[in-house]
């Protein structure tokens, strides 16, 4: 697929540790409308995979469970080549400390 | 989604705009996206409600992001509906067929039958020679024969004595079994019946691989004669007969005269040497079959040893081969001992004629798709202005061709179903038809392979007829020259594929018509052929004494006196006659007799000249109308106590005593050539294997010197011979119940029969020739139509201009021709290069022979010039002030 900044930085994300829709958002800045797309894109190569949360955590909680999404191994390689290119990919998101859920 | 009344507005305005994007995404993945959505949207929430008070900035960016949905639903929505243009496309073409059902109705018969028939053929090839043979290791399997290539014997069946020599020295083999086909009359409380059976070494079914269903397989011990008394039951008779009782093991059978144990009861579908043994019973050779080498008379098949191949067998069949010649001289010096895959052996006869099918199916279904072809590109000419109105608003070339492909494989799939249900018929039929011509051991069906030809041959056809036309139309889109205008006209690429179309129409046409040309015009050759004898009015009947039974020669010579003299007072019966075997019958007993005639040199010749050996009763030729050239016929006083006399053939006669009269001459017979015997007659020739032989050398002994325990009973009928037939068998029950008479023919069936391979190849050619014919002139009637009327305005310019009818005509028609004497010229070496194949077919015709080329050209000119006459009168019609409106 098409090696494009926007792209690139959603897996650099994923691939950090922002394994959530809005997470991705927060630390690229980047709209919904961008990032949304591009994770399906990236699913549909087969860069990413996604699961559900577990069903517990999210009735605690009254909502549906969380669509958790991480790089597979032909991601981390197509990030390496990303990485490559974009000099400043990996610049562009901060290291996550701590997992998400420790946050809530 | 979960919407609750506690929802603060942010989330419930976000979820609103949520659950209006939801309706874009498709339906297979609402569910999830909604879930994803609303989980991120609660959950940001959640964490920020409790930290406390949630900030307005937050509460808007929350909102902005659920807009982003929007967005994310549509990308979807996109995504699939790129997936789902094809579906979308299957039901426009759906749609289209319907409004025009006379363009589908035809391109959906053309392809159906082109696929039907190119299915039924691929299925017949498919069991004949594709399926592996149902033994194990085919491959394994070997047949072996005796040849001797110095007088251009190739394969011959082997002598018993060789037989038992191989069964003990070859170490190539794991094992070797031998064959003969045998009738025997089956008794059963009623009335005997003839059983075509086989006589096989007691090692056959395991050499083959294969185990009875039921019951043993013979033992090794039941080959000496004496033990010999049980048979193996085929699944076929056991069901007939036996009403499929398991208790039929142990059982005893009369056959012939002797009792026989069933000890077992074959597989379903398990047949050999071919079609037809109702049982097999061990082959205990008889004391003189033991002895003999030059009656060369059963057939061997062998399983390579673990570790040998076929050249290692060869070699070492080679040097046995050698050391039997030196050992035995007067009955093996010369012969040879030929080996070839079984496999291959028993697909050779059907390779050839099946090959040429596929080769003429194949040309069928490409006709049927430059019709269809043909017809595709005048619908799509008729829906430019369709297509135009697609290509302004941004769809693609690709997009367009991929819709236009479309409707070629929505054809070819709806006529490929059919297709295959034809198919389905046409199976029955082959197997009907084919019995007896193809190797017997995998059922002609539409199996999984046959399916996945039919599936495949649908995408071909899908892309072989609709590519062309689809390029085409595509390409003339947005050119000057086919800017909106005229509907149903086209560029000036249509116009050249629609000439195209013309031109391999009838290329192929001329390569079909040529290769059932030449059948027929072989086939009336054929029939042209004088057999040698009168067949019209013939009737024949086998009759097998057993030895138990008639133990002395003089019994046997007996019972066919006996027999023929009853036979001769029968109402309508002229003469009647017997022999050993007869002409045209694959059933009998026939083989070679060294022989030497004294004073000239064939006496001492070496190897010695051979002759087709024949026992005959007094009125055999007589009663064949096999006509008597010099000296007399055999008498009654042609018996034991008289002289040794003996008939040639006048083949024979010029052959070896050329320009001297044969009558009174001696002639000595045998392996050793002792046998002093005068000749006392020369009869006509007879070309006793089929009408396409040269008659060979023959010599006729008389049967009541030379006796012989199975005759054939030949009667002349004044009258109806199909009803003598009955009375004959009649007689021999008559003589002795306990007779069973088997091949029951007229000679007329046999002389028929023995043609009804080539007929049949014929039958299927001459039908395909016949179909592709009639797809040409639909295609020069359907493309001459279509022409004319996209230069109905060009006719109009003429016609105002001053042009005649008959000019406007004259033009259509040469234009016509032009195209279909390009294919006359491109189809005719094609079809001499194809009638090569066709080589072993031909009798007294060359694969160029000029009166089938001039009649093939005769027809294809006169059906093109047929079919292009009704549009040409059409285009005539033309009124100028109509046409020129058009504009």
């Amino acid at each position: 697929m098409n090696v494009t900044y926007t792209t690139a930085l959603v897996l650099e994300a994923i691939s950090s540790g922002y394994h959530y829709g809005f997470d991705v958002m927060d630390v690229t800045g980047l709209p919904s409308g961008t990032v949304y797309p591009a994770l399906r894109r990236l699913e549909d190569e087969g860069l990413l995979r996604s699961r559900w949360e577990k069903a517990t955590l999210a009735h605690d909680e009254g909502r549906p469970p969380r669509r958790y999404y991480e790089a597979t191994g032909s991601g981390e390689r197509w990030l390496e080549q990303a990485r490559a290119r974009f000099r400043l990919l990996e610049a562009a998101v901060p290291p996550k400390l701590k997992p998400a859920r420790a946050q809530g | 989604m979960t919407p609750e009344r506690r929802d603060p507005v942010a989330v419930a305005v976000s979820l609103a705009l949520l659950r209006v994007a939801r309706v874009l995404v498709p339906l297979a993945r609402r569910r999830a996206w909604s879930d994803e959505w609303e989980a991120e949207i609660r959950h940001r929430w959640g964490a920020a409600a409790r930290r406390g008070a949630v900030p307005l900035g937050e509460q808007v960016d929350l909102v902005r992001r659920s807009s982003g949905s929007f967005v994310d639903a549509a990308w979807l929505r996109r995504q699939f509906t790129t997936d789902a243009e094809s579906v979308h496309d299957v039901r426009d073409s759906v749609r289209l067929l319907a409004r025009h059902p006379r363009f589908a109705v035809a391109a959906i018969a053309t392809l159906a039958l082109g696929i039907g028939a190119a299915t039924t053929v691929f299925s017949v090839v498919d069991a004949a020679l594709l399926e592996p043979l149902p033994f194990r290791e085919p491959d394994r399997l070997v047949r072996l024969w005796e040849r001797r290539p110095a007088d251009g014997r190739e394969r011959d069946q082997v002598g018993a004595a060789t037989l038992a020599d191989w069964r003990e020295q070859a170490r190539s083999f794991s094992g070797l079994a031998a064959w003969i086909s045998w009738d025997f009359a089956l008794r059963d409380g009623g009335e005997p019946v003839a059983i075509p059976a086989a006589r096989v070494s007691t090692n056959l079914f395991s050499v083959l691989g294969v185990r009875p269903a039921l019951g043993r397989d013979f033992l090794a011990e039941e080959e000496e004669k004496g033990r010999e008394r049980v048979a193996l039951l085929a699944h076929g008779l056991w069901r007939s007969r036996f009403g499929g009782d398991p208790g039929v093991i142990g059982r005893t059978v009369g056959l012939d005269d002797e009792s026989y144990v069933v000890v077992g009861v074959m597989p379903e579908g398990f047949t050999f040497p071919e079609e037809g043994p109702g049982l097999w019973v061990p082959l205990a050779f008889l004391p003189d079959e033991l002895r003999s080498r030059s009656q060369r008379m059963f057939s061997v098949i062998g399983r390579l040893a673990p570790g040998a191949g076929l050249p290692e067998a060869r070699a070492e069949m080679s040097v046995l081969a050698s050391r039997l010649a030196a050992e035995h001289p007067e009955t093996n010096r010369g012969w040879e001992v030929e080996a070839a895959p079984a496999v291959e052996a028993a697909r050779e006869g059907a390779r050839g004629p099946l090959l040429s099918l596929l080769a003429a199916v194949a040309l069928v279904l490409l006709i049927a798709c430059a019709n269809v072809s043909s017809l595709l590109l005048a619908r799509g000419a008729a829906r430019r202005q369709e297509l135009s109105v697609r290509s302004a608003l941004g769809a693609s070339r690709a997009r367009l061709l991929r819709s236009l492909l479309t409707e070629a494989l929505v054809l070819a799939a709806i006529g490929g179903a059919l297709g295959v249900a034809f198919a389905h018929g046409g199976v029955r039929a082959a197997r009907v038809l084919a019995a007896g011509h193809l190797p017997p051991w995998n059922p002609v069906e539409v199996d999984g392979a046959v399916l996945a030809f039919a599936l495949a041959t649908i995408a071909f056809v899908s892309v072989l007829s609709g590519l062309a036309p689809g390029l085409t139309s595509t390409a003339e889109l947005g050119r000057e020259s086919v800017r909106a205008g005229r509907p149903g006209a086209g560029g000036a690429r249509t116009a050249r594929l629609t000439h195209g179309v013309v031109v391999v129409e009838t290329a192929l046409c001329i390569v079909l018509l040529v290769g059932a040309g030449l059948l027929v015009r072989s086939l009336l050759r054929l029939l042209e052929q004088d057999p040698g004898f009168r067949p019209h009015g013939l009737v024949s009947a086998s009759i097998f004494l057993p030895d138990k039974r008639y133990p002395e020669d003089a019994q046997q010579v007996r019972f066919f006196e006996e027999l023929l003299e009853r036979v001769r007072r029968l109402p309508g019966v002229e003469s009647v006659g017997a022999t050993t075997t007869l002409p045209m019958n694959p059933v009998g007993i026939d083989h070679d007799m060294p022989f030497g005639i004294e004073g000239t040199a064939s006496l001492t010749a070496d190897p010695p000249p051979e002759a087709d050996f024949r026992i005959a009763s007094d009125d055999y030729f007589r009663t064949m109308g096999i006509p008597l050239l010099a000296g007399r016929p055999f008498l009654p006083t042609d018996d034991q106590r008289g002289r040794r006399v003996a008939i040639i053939s006048r083949a024979t006669a010029e052959r070896y005593l050329p320009g001297q009269d044969p009558v009174g001459r001696t002639l000595y017979w045998g392996s050793s050539r002792r046998n002093a015997t005068e000749i006392v007659g020369v009869v006509g020739e007879v070309r006793h294997r089929g009408l396409e032989t040269s008659p060979r050398p023959e010599m006729y002994l008389p049967f009541r010197q030379v006796s012989y325990g199975s005759l054939v009973v030949v009667a002349r009928a004044s009258g109806d011979a199909g009803a003598l037939g009955r009375l004959l068998a009649q007689q021999v029950v008559a003589l002795d119940p306990a007779l069973a008479v088997s091949d029951l023919s007229t000679m007329e069936g046999l002389v028929s029969a023995s043609l009804a391979g080539r007929r049949l190849v014929l039958a299927i050619l001459g039908s395909f020739a016949a179909f592709a014919l009639v797809l040409a002139a639909t295609g020069v009637y359907g493309v001459v139509s279509f022409t004319t009327a996209r230069r109905t305005h060009e006719f109009g310019v003429r016609v105002a201009l001053g042009a005649r009818a008959r000019d406007l005509e004259r033009l259509v028609l040469r234009d016509t021709i032009a195209r279909v004497a390009v294919g006359i010229a491109l189809g005719i070496p094609a079809a001499l290069a194809a009638a090569r194949l066709l080589r072993a077919w031909l009798f007294r015709v060359g694969p160029a022979d000029p009166l089938t080329l001039v009649a093939v050209v005769g027809v294809l000119a006169s059906v093109a010039v047929g079919c292009s006459l009704p549009p040409a009168r059409r285009a005539t019609r033309v009124d100028p002030a109509v046409a020129l409106r058009g504009e």
